[in-house]
């Protein structure tokens, strides 16, 4: 006769990729139930941005996502910019676009770091973070601070680069470069790993269809979905590359997509360096004590490293504060009713392997 | 200036708001990328809106529909869209809107909070300072 068990998994927990845990009703290890539980992470952000003047606002968005902060500056920034019809200079786009990259780079870092936690290769959580660290270095170099940068604002960035930084991440992707085949031999074609990863928790594009998944496990589902080619901003028109694929759809084949996706990444950072206009850095947006952003809503997404994420605002054009400004994360679809869905029956081990290759982010759920 | 993705937009009344995006996800509207609301207070009701992408077409469409504040109803589409019942129980808690035919029963409140019985908190005359104030008293840093 099986036992049954009731255990929550988290909210504290290495395979766990944030605050965030998971309610379990176990038959043996099957898995029968399971119910996600978030709300750790709850800090009213959406409610604190109508409270506060536009601009104030633009040091509160990176907060909502700990480990890819930029994206939440790029969106905001984006946000206003077509409300109220602002113009951003070539310089700021390529600047932005670099900063994005380096930032989908920083955020696959902690995201193999917690793969590798999973399943109990902690080496690689040891390597990933400290490679991390190098890229945060440059971070502080260009913008100041390490990982809430602030540094991307209506109209184009903050400041600058600093002299000698491209070369600086110039000679960091060198670096990385050679870093990644040891990262394959440790990582993405382990044999531990390859054994809790083939075949486990494979996605069929009509799960991405009807559950709205987007990023990896959509690509490794054979989705070639991917907001940098369907609807470019900033300057990803003017750049090369193509949607990493894999057919499988399982654990594996989301890893493969990350490790191209860092590939990708690299290569994209390279030609932003080779491309980098002169000029303008910032087109200066109305003075902020008196901005009252004209009245319209808008609809703006990037691609990051988990998926589709966009800020959806309404400004009603008589007070300075957005009437209202929606985050939707690619986790909300991920880790909710696609997670309580996807692990019936699967086995309790394969929980840390779903977060850990999902990427699940609980701020953009909780927020 | 041009926007990043085109959206189709229909305003629909709230009796039809199930059927309508019903015969959407026939027509291929079937990724469903969000469900929000927004508060028009002091006007007197709620603008919820629905978000949904055709992946073979690429077209994108919203779905807005205006109910009252003071008795918010809607159906659920959880049944079509299984994304939607967190959807809606965030809509539920921090809104208060009701929804018919939830699989989770009449009672959605409580998601993220915990022990919250102040009322929902992104409605526009809850001001979370002044209440902030009422539950903890006010503090002064010399």
């Amino acid at each position: 006769m099986s036992r049954h068990y009731e255990i929550f998994v988290g909210p504290n927990h290495p395979g766990v990729t944030g605050n965030f845990s998971v309610h379990v009703w176990l038959e043996g290890d099957r898995i029968v139930k399971l119910k996600p539980e978030y709300g750790f992470l709850h800090r009213g952000f959406e409610k604190l941005m109508e409270r506060r003047e536009t601009i104030r606002n633009v040091s509160i968005v990176p907060r909502i996502c700990v480990p890819e902060p930029d994206i939440n500056e790029n969106l905001y920034a984006r946000l206003l910019e077509a409300v109220d019809g602002i113009d951003v200079p070539p310089r700021a786009r390529y600047i932005r676009t670099m900063i994005l990259e380096m930032a989908r780079l920083g955020a696959y870092f902690l995201q193999i770091s917690s793969a590798g936690g999973a399943i109990g290769n902690y080496t690689v959580s040891e390597w990933a973070v400290g490679d991390r660290d190098l890229l945060l270095d440059i971070f502080e170099w260009i913008t100041g601070a390490r990982v809430y940068h602030i540094y991307q604002m209506p109209g184009g960035v903050r400041k600058d680069l600093p002299e000698g930084a491209l070369e600086k991440l110039w000679s960091y992707l060198d670096y990385l470069e050679k870093r990644m085949s040891d990262y394959e031999e440790i990582l993405f074609e382990n044999p531990v790993a390859l054994s809790r990863w083939k075949g486990v928790l494979v996605v069929t594009p009509d799960e991405v269809e009807r559950f709205g998944l987007s990023g990896p496990p959509a690509k490794a589902a054979g989705v070639a979905m991917d907001v940098r080619k369907d609807a470019p901003y900033e300057a990803y028109s003017e750049l090369e590359f193509e949607v990493p694929v894999e057919k499988d759809g399982d654990a594996y084949a989301r890893m493969q997509v990350v490790k191209k996706e860092m590939l990708l990444s690299i290569s994209l950072l390279r030609q932003i360096i080779e491309k980098m206009p002169s000029g303008e850095f910032l087109n200066r947006p109305p003075n902020f004590k008196k901005w009252i952003p004209k009245a319209g809503e808008s609809y703006q997404a990037l691609e990051s490293s988990r998926g589709e994420y966009a800020y959806y605002g309404v400004f009603d054009g008589k007070s300075s504060a957005p009437r209202r400004v929606y985050v939707k994360g690619p986790s909300y679809a991920a880790g909710t009713a696609y997670m309580e869905y996807k692990m019936r029956g699967e086995r309790l081990e394969h929980i840390p392997v779903f977060l850990s290759t999902f990427n699940i982010c609980p701020p953009e759920i909780d927020r | 200036m041009k926007e990043q993705f085109e959206f189709e937009e229909i305003k629909v009344k709230e009796g039809d708001v199930f059927e309508v995006i019903r015969s959407l996800k026939s027509q291929g509207f079937s990724y469903f990328l969000f469900v929000t609301c927004v508060d028009w207070y002091p006007r007197d009701y709620f603008e919820v809106v629905y978000a949904f992408r055709n992946l073979n077409s690429g077209r994108n469409i919203k779905v807005k529909v205006r109910i009252s504040r003071e008795n918010p109803l809607l159906p659920s589409i959880a049944e079509e869209f299984p994304m939607a019942i967190y959807q809606e129980r965030e809509l539920a808690e921090m809104f208060g809107i009701k929804f018919l035919n939830h699989p989770d029963g009449e009672h959605l409140e409580n998601m993220i909070l915990e022990d919250w019985d102040y009322g929902p908190p992104m409605r526009k005359d809850f001001d979370s300072a002044e209440f902030s104030i009422r539950l903890f008293g006010e503090r002064r840093y010399e």
